[in-house]
């Protein structure tokens, strides 16, 4: 028999529990999200004197509303802040386990958690730096889906180690984009981009840098010589792509 | 751009076609199931990204939400429909608890500068993911079957002697 007098004292009665499954309690307490809706937590007895408070994967559901765990940077984030908070995820299902007299200061730590998680959305702007092919992947598919957008697309048949990252598969010439952080990518764009001249494709070619500054001069010209269009930075491609575009592509 | 809650609801209202379908697979490598499609208006002038969620645990748990992604500043959640998941609190502080509801955007969360969808209200159209997601497609009007899309949902086959 679990015991949440601890938690009802010191939430000073502001706090209810409701059997949402056998063996599962969902926790009424007075802690939202920004949008108005309750943190989900869950209290389940592991044995007899220790709980597990956990979310059922409901945290994450709720962030892929507006931000997906889709690369490994950002599951590298999110891992960080389960280390960093003391706990633990086990399919999504995101968990602190304690003993039932220390409940208390294991539900907090766990919304405490759970929050920061939640808000994981606002870093890509305002502390992570490096998630260049992320936020890239964002901008086109929120401003250019117009354009009969595909994602990993591979030209040459049987080939694939000619990747292009996005297709504007569009009139008069298909569009193809690569985004370029690094060297390694610099050099794939470049012999892919020629492979594709000497097979006889026609198309145009665009290069977003994270940073042109970044890059080493000779790959720079390597890419120049290969590529159509180059945006010198993400920030130049949202400020200027949309005109390059309507300039280049049939309405 | 300036949202009225009249501009709102045009947007939501707006006659739109699938411009990108959800992918067939509905698995995530977490513990919901989701589909993420893209819409537009007809004219091609305003583009959407409309997205469904439900837990695989608790199939009352979901949310189906349309986002409306304008070419000239960010993206804004305009309309959400929510199964059960415990309690939600108003910007006014009156509480939902444990019904379906709907958040809508509305002119006054984003003035204040809060979650634009913040408030919600009590939704009587729907219990379940399928009856709510059918609803929602009426709801901000896309012209297509949601049948071609959704085929698992609605395409139910009779058997041999004539029962779903």
């Amino acid at each position: 028999m679990m015991n949440l007098r601890e938690l009802e004292e010191k939430f000073n009665n502001h706090i209810k529990f409701q059997e949402k499954r056998p063996g599962i309690l969902q926790v009424y307490s007075p802690i939202y999200r920004e949008d108005g809706d309750m943190v989900d937590v869950f209290i389940e007895e592991t044995s007899e004197n220790k709980v597990r408070i956990c979310d059922h994967g409901l945290t994450l559901m709720r962030l892929s509303y507006e931000y997906e765990i889709d690369s490994p940077k950002k599951e590298e984030i999110f891992y960080k802040i389960l280390n960093q908070n003391l706990l633990n995820e086990e399919n999504g299902n995101i968990y602190i386990e304690t003993e039932q007299d220390k409940i208390y200061s294991a539900f907090m730590q766990f919304t405490q958690g759970v929050s920061k998680i939640s808000s994981m959305q606002y870093f890509k702007r305002e502390i992570i730096r490096d998630l260049f092919y992320e936020n890239l992947k964002d901008f086109v598919y929120e401003k250019y889906v117009k354009y009969n957008l595909h994602e990993k697309y591979y030209p040459l048949e049987n080939k694939t180690e000619y990747e292009v990252d996005y297709l504007f598969d569009v009139k008069p010439y298909p569009v193809f984009i690569f985004g370029v952080k690094e060297e390694i990518k610099a050099k794939n764009v470049a012999i892919s981009c020629r492979q594709f001249l000497i097979d006889n494709l026609t198309f145009k070619s665009v290069v977003i840098y994270e940073d042109l500054n970044k890059m080493p001069k000779k790959d720079i010209i390597r890419l120049a010589s290969a590529v159509d269009k180059q945006f010198v930075s993400f920030g130049d491609f949202k400020e200027n792509s949309e005109k390059y575009f309507q300039k280049e592509i049939a309405a | 751009m300036d949202y009225t809650d009249s501009k709102i609801r045009e947007l939501i209202k707006i006659p739109k076609k699938v411009v990108k379908p959800p992918a067939k697979n509905s698995k995530s490598q977490w513990m919901y199931e989701q589909y993420n499609l893209n819409v537009a208006s007809e004219n091609n002038k305003l583009y959407f990204y409309v997205y469904t969620r439900q837990s695989t645990e608790f199939k009352e748990d979901f949310s189906i939400g349309l986002v409306y992604l304008p070419q000239d500043s960010e993206r804004i959640r305009i309309l959400r429909y929510n199964g059960l998941h415990g309690e939600h609190t108003n910007p006014d502080n009156t509480k939902i608890i444990n019904k379906c509801h709907f958040h809508i955007a509305t002119e006054n969360c984003i003035k204040l500068g809060i979650k634009p969808d913040k408030q919600a209200e009590i939704a009587s159209e729907y219990s379940t993911f399928e009856e709510a997601l059918k609803v929602f497609w009426k709801d901000i009007n896309i012209l297509d079957d949601i049948k071609e899309y959704f085929p698992m949902y609605y395409n139910l086959q009779l058997d041999f002697w004539g029962k779903l």
